[in-house]
């Protein structure tokens, strides 16, 4: 397997605050790779990086071997399409409108598009579901609508990677899993690598092929989800109590979180309770 | 569905500019026809397709005094309301417009101090007045941040800046002699009518290609509004794009600034008004704000030659006297 | 060679053609630096200001007059003729549909902009930029030349300078030169300069403008003009009645300055004083009248 992501050495401080510290790793072909980890572990901002829209002031960041430095923006956006972790509420456009903005970097010098490109389009929208809501504006969907519309729309890009931060954080059960299996689909039937930020660990271990554990802009663990999510690494990065079993659907760990109330479960850990704050 | 709106794109463009264009040139021809010293359109009309007594004195009237202040009229009106297009787009905030920000208040200073200084309106007061915007625009850039431009803390330092330009308006208006204060205060309220045929050719020239470098950009205006990061992702370079379209428009606002004076609402009104007609696609939006927006102004310059019966009140009156209600009224409906 | 000919040839086409369209012309130099043509004995002229008006109807030349300024108001026959606006901000079109042979502007008055576009437009402007008595008097000769009323320029100059020479020799017998504190604005306090007509006419009429310097119209605080103590405030007003009694009340209540004391607060049209025509004789007597009432 080939690297389409390589990272080497990112560093990237704001002020005093170092964001990234030191990150390497790669992601290869066709993978479903999942970013985890605590909150402000800097999991958004290696997202940014990676697709540009920040620069590290250290290391550098390959793309199919390229350096990202060599790529102009419309260029990158062939290779990575985004789909953020908000986007703006106040959307002027239809959802048809919206997905067919996706193919403005394969468009030329007025940005006129072509029959081939409403085909693309269209694809991309039938593939998320999106197609019955296409005359609808943007800022009249749901959570879940508004999420499927932004993947149509990078789908249309016909990016080689397609980079999620926390696509699945607003939504209901039924529409989490519909977004996870749509991205497994997109891996499967097109070979686009999967890049995910993701705070739900049983849907990631499910799902990834690899997952990376990062907390406080530094990797804690890259690999395995059954490597990952081990007891020990999970409850040290989080600070709080956790049970860890198996996944009854596949051979993945399975974790819970253990509330206040409910310590009796954990009695034997008494030690720790006394010693851990609670975040 | 899909087909129908978006292949269009071309058509609808065309059919919209050609209906707006006529209505441009219809305004034009009631603006040519119209005047202190009567109306009379079929000997305007005469004159105009070359026929006719090209000596007589409603030849000169025509040619020579209301023809370059109907283009000038349109031309500024073009460039306001594009100006106040970009603006929007860029800072992605409906209020956003060259004069509300401050950059027609900091052209004005350049402006009222060439005047002040005696040179003559292109050229002379036309460079500092872009030198006061391009201040401006660099203090409001400057202000609200160095890496990013956060919209909100934009709009805020813009409006800042705009108090502080309006209070050294009022400084050099205070010290200046009486016999050039009535042509500073008449210039500060709009005024189209010192326009002469030599100095709107070249305004033209200046504004013209402005506007195409515009519509160029008209795609990723459209990108924009989806955010900085998403067009950013999306293969917009953001920089480039607001750093051009931000200077070409503080160019366009100024050059014309130095010559109409301050215009308020016609930057405001007539894109959103186009925008609650024609929908958010700046590639339609852009050439309806030339269009419309030179006719608008036309039409209200019209107006201000023809109500008074006594000389004539300062285009920009009737321009917010018109805009502001109309302005409310949008706002009002498109709350519902 | 060749090209240089083709253009001498136009050139002296192009004079003919115009000298034949305007009668006899010829090009004189007016009072700001411009070569003008002017047609001999224009029959349509078009006053861009109020003073003008007043010298060309002081000329008995008033029938020439086709268009004034909405400012122009004496003598009463100059309400029947044509308005062209303000003399700040003139209809141009208003003006071109008049046909002018020419129009005479004032430097000080009109905007060099309005000068600049009327002469574009092919109409001769002739400007005026008296600054003092004496170049009133070389305005109101130039003018009669214009309008071929030299002798009546003549005539009206030689009285003028009689006049003033009266007023010159009578002040010089007065034994005193009083302070004077000349307003022409009430909010702010605007006074006059030494570049002013209104400071020669006082000095002229033997008193002492209190605002002398070179700031031509220099704004004053209340407390600065009790300071300078003036021993006659004279306010120029074009309204008269109420605002001048409430702005001499005021005054009044500073008891410290002689001019309140002496009851020599005094209000004067002031068309007469700051307008430059052949009446400023008669402002100057009136001053007279105020600064030394002894010598009547």
């Amino acid at each position: 397997m080939s690297h389409v992501l390589d990272l080497k050495h990112l560093c990237l401080t704001y002020g005093q605050r170092s964001v990234l510290n030191d990150i390497s790793f790669s992601v290869h072909e066709r993978e479903f790779f999942i970013v985890i980890g605590p909150n402000a572990s800097g999991k958004t901002t290696l997202v940014k990086t990676i697709s540009g829209v920040v620069k590290p002031q250290k290391g550098a960041i390959k793309i199919l071997g390229q350096s990202l430095s060599r790529f102009s923006r419309k260029k990158l956006a062939r290779y990575i399409a985004v789909v953020p972790q908000t986007a703006p509420g106040d959307i002027p456009f239809s959802v048809a409108e919206v997905v067919l903005l996706g193919r403005f970097p394969h468009l030329g010098f007025m940005g006129l598009e072509s029959a081939n490109d409403l085909e693309i389009a269209e694809q991309a929208m039938s593939f998320t579901n999106v197609t019955h809501l296409s005359t609808r504006r943007m800022d009249q969907l749901s959570g879940g609508e508004r999420q499927r519309v932004l993947i149509a729309r990078a789908i249309c890009q016909k990016p080689k990677i397609i980079v999620l931060d926390e696509p699945t954080a607003a939504l209901d059960l039924s529409h989490q899993i519909h977004i996870m299996d749509l991205m497994e689909q997109l891996r499967c039937d097109e070979g686009i690598t999967v890049v995910m930020v993701s705070h739900d660990l049983n849907l990631a271990a499910m799902y990834a092929d690899r997952m990376l554990l990062m907390k406080n802009g530094s990797i804690v663990k890259l690999g395995h989800p059954s490597e990952v999510m081990s007891f020990e690494i999970l409850e040290k990065t989080y600070e709080c109590v956790l049970l860890v079993d198996e996944n009854p659907l596949k051979k993945v760990p399975r974790v819970i979180q253990a509330p206040r109330k409910l310590r009796y479960v954990s009695a034997l850990k008494n030690d720790l309770f006394a010693s851990q704050p609670e975040k | 569905m899909m087909d129908k709106t978006k292949l269009s794109v071309v058509k609808r463009t065309l059919a919209v500019s050609l209906f707006l264009a006529i209505l441009l040139l219809s305004v034009c021809f009631l603006g040519l026809s119209t005047g202190s010293t009567g109306q009379n359109i079929r000997e305007v009309f005469t004159i105009l397709s070359g026929y006719g007594d090209q000596n007589s004195a409603m030849s000169t009237i025509v040619w020579q005094i209301r023809f370059p202040r109907v283009i000038l009229a349109a031309l500024v009106g073009a460039t306001l309301s594009l100006g106040g297009l970009v603006f929007q787009a860029l800072l992605r905030n409906p209020l956003a417009e060259p004069y509300i920000l401050g950059i027609s208040g900091g052209s004005a200073i350049g402006a009222i101090i060439g005047i002040l200084l005696g040179l003559s309106r292109f050229s002379g007061v036309a460079l500092l007045a872009f030198g006061g915007s391009m201040l401006t625009l660099a203090i409001i850039l400057s202000l609200s941040s160095k890496s990013a431009m956060k919209k909100d803390s934009m709009i805020l330092s813009g409006v800042m800046v705009n108090a502080f330009c309006s209070s050294i308006i009022m400084f050099l208006i205070s010290i200046t002699r009486e016999s050039e204060l009535h042509t500073i205060v008449f210039w500060l309220m709009g005024d189209l009518s010192t326009s002469d045929a030599h100095q709107t050719l070249r305004l033209s020239f200046a504004l013209i290609p402005c506007f195409i470098v515009i519509f160029i950009f008209a795609k990723p205006l459209n990108l924009l509004l989806m955010g900085e990061e998403m067009a950013s992702s999306m293969g917009v370079n953001v920089r480039l794009v607001s750093v051009v379209t931000l200077t070409v428009t503080s160019f366009m606002i100024s050059a014309t600034v130095s010559h109409s004076g301050l215009l308020g609402f016609v930057g405001l009104v007539i894109p959103h008004l186009l925008r609650i007609i024609l929908g958010p696609d700046h590639r339609l939006l852009i050439p309806s704000c030339i269009l419309g927006g030179g006719a608008y102004l036309v039409l209200c310059d019209l107006m201000a030659r023809f109500i008074p019966s006594q000389g004539e009140i300062p285009v920009g009156v009737v321009t917010a006297m018109i805009g502001a209600p109309l302005f409310i009224y949008l706002m009002q409906r498109s709350k519902r | 060679m060749k090209p240089n000919k083709i253009i001498y040839l136009f050139l002296t086409l192009f004079l003919i053609l115009t000298l034949e369209m305007n009668g006899f012309a010829s090009v004189l130099v007016d009072q700001s630096g411009r070569e003008v043509l002017i047609p001999d004995s224009p029959a349509s002229v078009v006053s861009l200001a109020p003073s003008i008006t007043e010298i060309i109807f002081a000329l008995h030349e008033g029938s020439r007059l086709k268009g004034v300024t909405q400012h122009c108001d004496f003598p009463p026959a100059v309400k029947s003729l044509p308005r062209i606006g303000s003399y700040v901000q003139p209809d141009i079109e208003k003006i071109v549909a008049l046909k002018p042979d020419l129009c005479i502007a004032t430097k000080d008055g009109n905007p060099q902009e309005v000068v600049d576009r009327l002469s574009a437009l092919n109409i001769s402007v002739y400007v005026v930029n008296p600054r003092n008595l004496n170049t009133v008097m070389e305005t109101i000769l130039e003018i009669g030349s214009l309008l071929n009323a030299d002798e009546k320029a003549r005539l009206l100059t030689k009285e003028m300078r009689s006049r003033i020479d009266k007023v010159k020799l009578s002040v010089s017998r007065a034994s005193s030169r009083p302070g004077v504190f000349f307003q022409i604005g009430t909010t702010p306090i605007v006074s006059v300069g030494t570049n002013t007509f209104i400071h020669e006419l006082i000095t002229t009429a033997g008193g002492r403008n209190l605002a002398e310097g070179n700031s031509k119209y220099p704004r004053f605080s209340r407390e600065q003009v009790i300071t300078l103590k003036p021993d006659v405030i004279i306010i120029s007003s074009m309204t008269r009645g109420e605002v001048f009694e409430k702005v001499k009340a005021e005054w009044n209540r500073w008891g410290s300055m002689p001019a309140v004391v002496n009851k020599r607060i005094f209000i004067v049209d002031s068309n007469i004083l700051d307008r430059p025509t052949s009446r400023l004789v008669e402002g100057l007597e009136m001053l007279v009248g105020f600064i030394h009432p002894e010598l009547k």
